[in-house]
């Protein structure tokens, strides 16, 4: 059973928990976007109020157990606890070694795992085996002495694994005169069989003992014996494994050898729930059978499974259900949708409605809702409708129709204004109505929920103008592996972040940066540096020079560091002075990007270097129309007609221009260059010394680069010996 | 003499492709390199590797976590079916949750633990995954020294690192390991440089990383030059099979020969 139970935890494992990365380093990437926020997993990764009563907008990526919760409060209107069995409960050895410390001083070491076949570990006691042993020794304390006490324990720290003694001496106990104590070794025996995989002899005693109606342990050994079938199930199955291989012959003996066992099983724990007698046992007893159902007849074991879901309200009876259920579901899923179609519970139907990018087959949530007119349906009909459907008046009337206090109010207006926009209504009223319903909602309170209207919003903006005003989302996580969020911050939509870098040429960016307060400060900056960079690559310094006093306007070291820029006359003297000035920035870019992101978030300096190796830019990868439209996520029509024709062909070809560049070549050889016409200028040393540096911490490189990185050490050495800067340059990368 | 460059071209392609199917012909032979599989948590059945003289497996044993000053392992739960005569290396992997550096009784728990995962019938060395970060190097070095005291001197002990750790002049060398595997793949910005073979001219000449390099099957492969004459630790995505292991091998081959080849 506990094989059993093992696997049921591996799946769950798999089936619940987050995805695991290999190495390292990890960057954070901040969620806001829609379409960030609705592939996430969980609900509480935004919302840790989550509830069944209070779902927020229903997303058909998350979890099953997620969506369970949304469907029992959209169906029944009612929140429930869910308890996952397999959860470890890593203080269940802990209460039983503290118990025993309230009558030994010795120490004892208790592992909860033992080594099975191929190198695999298998939990061997389980924690209700620790309860009871604790609970036992409390309640034997009050009855025995010293010694028996001290005779009970020993038996028990056998039964745990701790020590070898004299458990199995049968004339051992011949000597103890307490019969309870008789009896308890007794039962302890038939337990060290067990956990030590003797399974034919814990049997054994276990019926023994539970045919004495006399016997305390009575019940429980007679629900023991079936566990010990169950455990040996499994290991017929690996022997038979080990004894046939792992191909197809050998896996098939194996099931059959488990199978055989585990329908013993299933008589045995029939019998226990048929006698009246062992009653106290009967929910374990039911669970077991469960279990046994799982394997060999999985079908009814959905189906039962999902019935028990429809009203269950104990958490651990629901949790136990669904962990079997959310197994067996994403089995039918991939093998065998028609079952769930034709067979499925309302749940299981639901499920696969939401979950399905089309109505499949057709009309059929649709009609679903025309037959029960429950809410679970009409949401999952509003997120797969189309145009052409009969029923569509009736559900978009519905939807509009629920009241605020209502699960459904945020799932059912989210997809009623999803579909309004995907099917091209008329634009002007949506934002009317979009407008409407956004000023009731609290953006503190609800901002993942509040980001993905204003999405809709931005959507269906008349001009590029008032999307860019409606794209700044509040993060909602950070998914990073070492960092949490702490405070409130603001980026733009990652669409328009892709617009900004794929669709829209410098003289848009000059002109979206040099007007006022459209952005916060952070994003305005970052912005403006990202500008000023295309701006110089693509030799247009006037607007560099635009951008760079107004950056200047209210920070007194960029208005120090801007200065030689701004002050330089000739052509040559500008872009040396420019370089000069993205080698003191290492952060510059010229897109936005993750790292962008991270820079408004932390507020981190341009001017130090990331360890990481994101310093300057990389060469744009141009994308193609069809990579474009990818990145704008779905909603390319929407956002492209927003731009003035021509727009997008000339930030084409900026980017491909872009793309020719270089970081650490381009600054160095521009140094370089400088460097031999005007030797005098006090900068060259130093900016020699950064261009070299920059050789090193470009995060691009490629085969040219140490080329421009000894010549810019040569001329600094040659040229400038005993210069603090030539000093510091002891080597060319 | 556009002909003459495209079938000088086209014969060395043809050249590096017959020789590296007449080598491996899905075995790695004496003149490949010494190849060792990653078997992670997963059920792994890699009897396929029957014949195998120069592969070795290298199997998630485990996990150990550090949390709320608690030393909690995990061992492995899946099946690892390997032919007899196959190496075997047990891999603990060690993650550190407690934002805390882990203190001398917790590091005592992970050696014990360690030590009884690889010191087993049948497993021949023992190696550490841990993405180690410079704040904790104090700690994994005392974990590594007392775990080396532990280990039979006849076990190797090896370790991976990230491949920024892997220059000449790391912190990695003052280690008592036997090999630092440096993991060539989900290495972030660097990447780029590593796959074009520009990451500097120290890039894994720390002494201990010059034995060996990780890789991942799911990744481009890195620059030649940082495979050759390597031991590979080869990384799976998914459940080894035959066909991804003589896949591997291929490509593995190609890539170092068409690098070596002028």
């Amino acid at each position: 059973m506990k094989r059993l139970s093992l696997t049921a935890t591996c799946l769950l494992y798999i089936l619940f928990s987050l995805p695991l990365w290999a190495c390292g380093p990890y960057f954070p990437d901040y969620i806001r976007s829609a379409e960030q926020i609705s592939p996430l997993r969980s609900p509480y990764t935004y919302n840790e109020s989550f509830s069944g009563t209070s779902p927020g907008i229903i997303f058909p990526s998350w979890r099953i157990m997620f969506l369970y919760q949304a469907y029992r409060g959209l169906a029944n209107g009612d929140a429930h606890m869910i308890s996952l069995p397999g959860a470890i409960d890593k203080t269940a050895h802990l209460d039983w070694l503290a118990a025993r410390k309230s009558v030994t001083d010795k120490d004892a070491q208790v592992n909860r795992w033992a080594e099975g076949e191929y190198f695999a570990y298998f939990r061997n006691y389980l924690d209700d085996a620790f309860y009871t042993a604790a609970n036992t020794l409390n309640e034997r304390k009050k009855v025995f002495n010293r010694q028996e006490m001290d005779i009970w324990l020993e038996g028990q720290d056998e039964v745990f694994g701790s020590i070898e003694g004299r458990l199995f001496d049968e004339e051992f106990d011949r000597d103890i005169a307490n019969p309870l104590l008789k009896q308890d070794r007794e039962y302890q025996r038939a337990a060290a069989c067990f956990y030590a995989r003797r399974y034919q002899e814990a049997e054994e005693r276990f019926r023994e003992i539970s045919e004495n109606p006399e016997h305390p342990w009575r019940i429980y050994s007679a629900l023991a014996a079936c566990r010990t079938l169950m455990r040996r199930a499994n290991a017929e199955h690996d022997a038979e494994l080990k004894k046939y291989g792992t191909r197809e012959e050998g896996r098939k003996k194996a099931v059959a050898a488990r199978d055989t066992w585990l329908r013993k099983a299933d008589d045995c724990l029939e019998s226990v729930l048929k006698d009246t007698t062992l009653e106290p046992v009967h929910p374990s007893a039911g669970r077991l059978r469960e279990y046994i159902m799982f394997r060999l007849e999985p079908l009814k074991r959905f189906a039962e499974a999902e019935n028990v879901l429809l009203s269950a309200i104990s958490p651990s009876e629901i949790g136990w259900n669904l962990s079997d259920f959310a197994i067996l579901y994403s089995g039918l899923k991939q093998k065998d949708k028609d079952f769930i179609i034709q067979n499925g519970g309302d749940f299981s139907q639901w499920l696969m409605a939401m979950q399905s990018e089309i109505e499949e087959p057709a009309g059929f949530a649709a009609k679903k809702w025309g037959e029960k007119k429950s809410l679970p349906w009409l949401i999952a009909s509003l997120k797969t409708m189309s145009p052409d459907s009969p029923w569509i008046g009736g559900i978009l009337q519905e939807a509009l129709e629920i009241p605020a206090d209502s699960p459904a109010y945020m799932s059912a207006r989210y997809y009623y204004f999803s579909y309004l926009v995907k099917s091209g209504f008329d634009r002007e009223k949506l934002a009317e109505q979009l407008d409407s319903f956004i000023g009731t909602l609290d953006r503190g309170k609800a901002p993942a929920e509040w980001n993905c209207f204003a999405d809709l919003r931005m959507l269906v903006s008349p001009s590029l103008e008032e999307a860019l005003q409606r794209s700044l989302r509040k993060v909602v996580a950070a998914h990073d592996d070492y960092e949490t969020l702490s405070g409130d911050f603001e980026l733009l939509d990652k669409k328009i972040q892709s617009m900004f870098n794929e669709c829209m040429p410098l003289e848009k960016w000059a002109e979206i940066v040099l007007q006022e307060g459209l952005f916060t400060p952070g994003i305005m900056k970052q912005l403006s540096f990202t500008a000023f960079t295309r701006a110089v690559l693509l030799n247009d310094f006037p607007a560099a020079e635009k951008i760079a006093s107004k950056l200047s306007e209210t920070d007194a070291q960029l208005k120090k560091d801007f200065s030689g820029f701004l002050e330089s006359s000739t052509f040559g003297e500008k872009k040396f002075s420019a370089v000069f000035f993205m080698l003191n920035y290492p952060r510059l870019n010229t897109i936005l990007d993750s790292a962008a992101d991270e820079i408004i978030v932390k507020n981190l300096p341009l001017n130090i270097r990331d360890i990481y190796r994101r310093n300057w830019w990389r060469p744009y990868e141009t994308s193609s129309p069809a990579g474009q439209r990818e990145n704008l996520q779905g909603h390319a029509e929407e956002l492209l007609q927003l731009l003035p024709e021509g727009l997008i062909e000339k930030a084409q070809e900026e980017n491909r221009l872009l793309s020719d560049i270089a970081a650490p070549n381009y600054l160095a050889d521009t140094v370089i260059k400088y460097a031999s016409e005007n030797p005098k200028d006090p900068r060259v040393p130093k900016a020699l010394h950064l261009a070299v540096q920059a050789t090193r911490y470009a995060g691009f490189k490629d085969e040219e680069t140490s080329r421009y990185s000894r010549k810019a050490f040569q001329i600094l050495h040659r040229g400038y010996p005993g210069n603090e800067w030539t000093e510091k340059t002891p080597y060319w990368y | 003499m556009k002909i003459g460059a495209f079938g000088i071209t086209t014969a060395v392609v043809c050249m590096a492709l017959y020789n590296a199917c007449t080598a491996f012909g899905g075995k790695a032979e004496q003149n490949s390199p010494e190849i060792v599989l990653w078997a992670w948590e997963r059920c792994e059945n890699l009897l396929f590797l029957k014949e195998e003289t120069r592969v070795k497996v290298a199997f998630y044993a485990g996990i150990i976590v550090f949390r709320e000053g608690e030393t909690v392992f995990t061992p492995r739960r899946q099946l690892l079916i390997v032919p007899p005569e196959i190496p075997l290396t047990a891999v603990v992997r060690i993650e550190n949750r407690q934002g805390f550096i882990p203190d001398k009784q917790q590091i005592s728990e992970a050696v014990r633990i360690i030590a009884i995962t690889c010191i087993k019938k049948g497993i021949s060395g023992c190696q550490i995954d841990f993405d180690c970060r410079s704040s904790e190097f104090g700690f994994f070095k005392s974990m590594i020294e007392e775990l080396k005291d532990k280990l039979p001197s006849s076990m190797p002990l090896s370790i991976t690192v990230i491949a920024s750790l892997s220059h000449s002049g790391s912190m990695v060398d003052s280690l008592p390991v036997d090999e630092a595997v440096p993991m060539l793949f989900r290495t972030g910005p660097d990447e780029d440089l590593i796959r074009k073979g520009l990451a500097g001219q120290s890039f894994m000449k720390a002494s201990a990383c010059q034995k060996a390099a990780g890789i991942s099957l799911d990744e481009p492969l890195p620059h030649a030059k940082y495979l050759q004459d390597r031991k590979l630790y080869i990384f799976n995505t998914r459940p080894w099979t035959q066909k991804d292991f003589v896949e591997a091998l291929l490509k593995i081959k190609l890539h170092i020969k068409k690098k070596v080849l002028p």
